[in-house]
């Protein structure tokens, strides 16, 4: 659709904004999404001008992977989570037969 | 000074210094950790600087006096054998990876034997390099590739040793062309362990199968049990997971037992960890993903593509491509796939020649 499009194009044009942190850069993305009012990219640029190039301190600890506790973990896909995910799996023959 | 790129801060800091000796364009880094109490390069970082001056030939490096800046001119990647002894601040891992970015484009083939820790519960497994990251340079054309552990040496007195070896030298990568999904046909594994129990593996291998039985796939997990001299100075265990489907793409994750952690919920969180990098990646995982970018854009002058889950886009990546913008000046380009909330990554290679073999 044709707002899915905008979205697109807006993500292409974030990630280079040099000015705008990366962090920021994900949270106007994703936010954006998540209202359907669809934010003008020329106000994001002008209140992104005004903020100091502040230089943050990256955290230390680099870690491979963030990953939610196990119990977390356990509920999400304890549940039928895991039929999500399904079509990303090749059928078993017994799968195709039941499907029929 | 002029000529000179300009970075800032200690992040990325070893994809910085690869993408300079790609592209041959001396850089700048300021501001090492500035801010921090104990200022400037870290051990591991300044052991990694050394490695790349001794895989080149030519570079040279000044660092102040505070350790804060740095100013690096790289020279040719000429590669070699050679032997690195690692800092015990970081994996083996830390160093081989940015070396596969390098391996292809050398005048001589890489040979580098690196010793000290095999794993780190910040870095990658060795296994998630040979199953996860091999994989996808094989995709970009680098076909003989290989890392043998000759010993493990877990955390914190390691006394591993990896070799790696690279015989396959290329003019450029292959561009790359992935815009579907391939469907996973198994799942497949590595459980190990040095210095404590074997029957540790097993546990390990049992609790994953137990998370992963629900896919409804095959799931073959290796146990893989260290002893005697080749099981380096500390006790330890550890389990890869990855998938397999009929196209060669992998998703891969590992973890290392931390102190207290039963094998059992080390297993379980890989294996649930699994489960979550299968919903949200393309075909490759994050860590695989930064190298296939870099090779896309250092590709022929053709358009590749490449599909990713849209959360892949994260803060790290996004200084991935500013970086790699400011030294090659491509931008990639994202557009919707066929697929629900995934992405095709495009961008146009720079035509890149292997340096070392325009002038031999």
């Amino acid at each position: 659709t044709k707002n899915t499009a905008k979205k697109v194009w807006d993500i292409n044009k974030l990630i280079y904004l040099n000015n705008i942190d990366p962090a920021d850069v994900i949270k106007r993305w994703r936010q954006e999404e998540e209202d359907s009012e669809s934010e003008d990219i020329e106000d994001i640029e002008e209140d992104f001008f005004q903020k100091k190039d502040d230089h943050k301190v990256q955290a230390e600890t680099e870690r491979k992977h963030d990953l939610e506790t196990l119990d977390k973990l356990q509920e999400k896909w304890s549940t039928d989570h895991i039929k999500s995910i399904r079509s990303r799996f090749m059928k078993t023959p017994r799968q195709r037969l039941e499907d029929e | 000074m002029s000529g000179l790129l300009n970075f800032r801060g200690a992040e990325n800091f070893r994809l910085r210094l690869i993408l300079s000796t790609l592209s041959g364009k001396a850089i700048k880094i300021d501001k090492i950790r500035s801010n921090d109490l104990n200022p400037g390069l870290r051990d591991h970082e300044v052991s990694f600087l050394r490695l790349l001056e001794a895989v080149t030939n030519g570079s040279s490096i000044e660092i102040s006096y505070t350790g804060t800046t740095l100013v690096y001119r790289p020279g040719l990647i000429i590669g070699g054998s050679l032997s690195h002894a690692c800092p015990s601040t970081r994996s083996v891992t830390y160093f081989i990876e940015p070396m596969l970015y390098l391996a292809p484009f050398s005048k001589q083939k890489f040979s580098i034997i690196f010793k000290g820790l095999t794993s780190h519960k910040s870095d990658l497994g060795i296994d998630s390099i040979r199953w996860g990251i091999l994989p996808v340079m094989e995709k970009f054309g680098v076909r003989e590739c290989s890392l043998h552990t000759l010993s493990r040496g877990e955390f914190p007195n390691g006394g591993g040793e990896v070799h790696l070896m690279v015989d396959s030298r290329i003019p450029q990568p292959v561009t790359m062309h992935a815009l579907d999904l391939p469907k996973i046909t198994s799942i497949r594994g590595i459980s190990y362990c040095t210095r404590v129990s074997p029957s540790i593996v097993n546990r390990m291998i049992d609790s994953a199968k137990s998370v992963l039985r629900p896919t409804g796939v095959e799931i073959n997990i290796t146990s893989d049990v260290w002893r005697g001299d080749k099981s380096g100075k500390s006790p330890g265990f550890g389990i890869t997971l990855f998938t397999e489907t009929k196209s060669g793409w992998r998703l891969c994750i590992d973890d290392i037992g931390a102190a207290g952690e039963t094998p059992e919920d080390l297993a379980q969180k890989v294996a649930f960890g699994l489960l979550e990098l299968i919903e949200s990646s393309g075909v490759v995982s994050s860590f695989q993903l930064q190298l296939a970018m870099v090779f896309m854009v250092i590709g022929k002058e053709d358009i590749g593509r490449l599909i990713i889950y849209k959360d892949q886009i994260d803060e790290k990546l996004i200084s991935l491509m500013r970086d790699i913008k400011a030294v090659f000046g491509t931008e990639f380009y994202f557009r919707d796939s066929d697929e629900k909330d995934f992405l095709i990554a495009t961008a146009k290679g720079i035509g890149f020649t292997n340096a070392s073999k325009k002038i031999a």
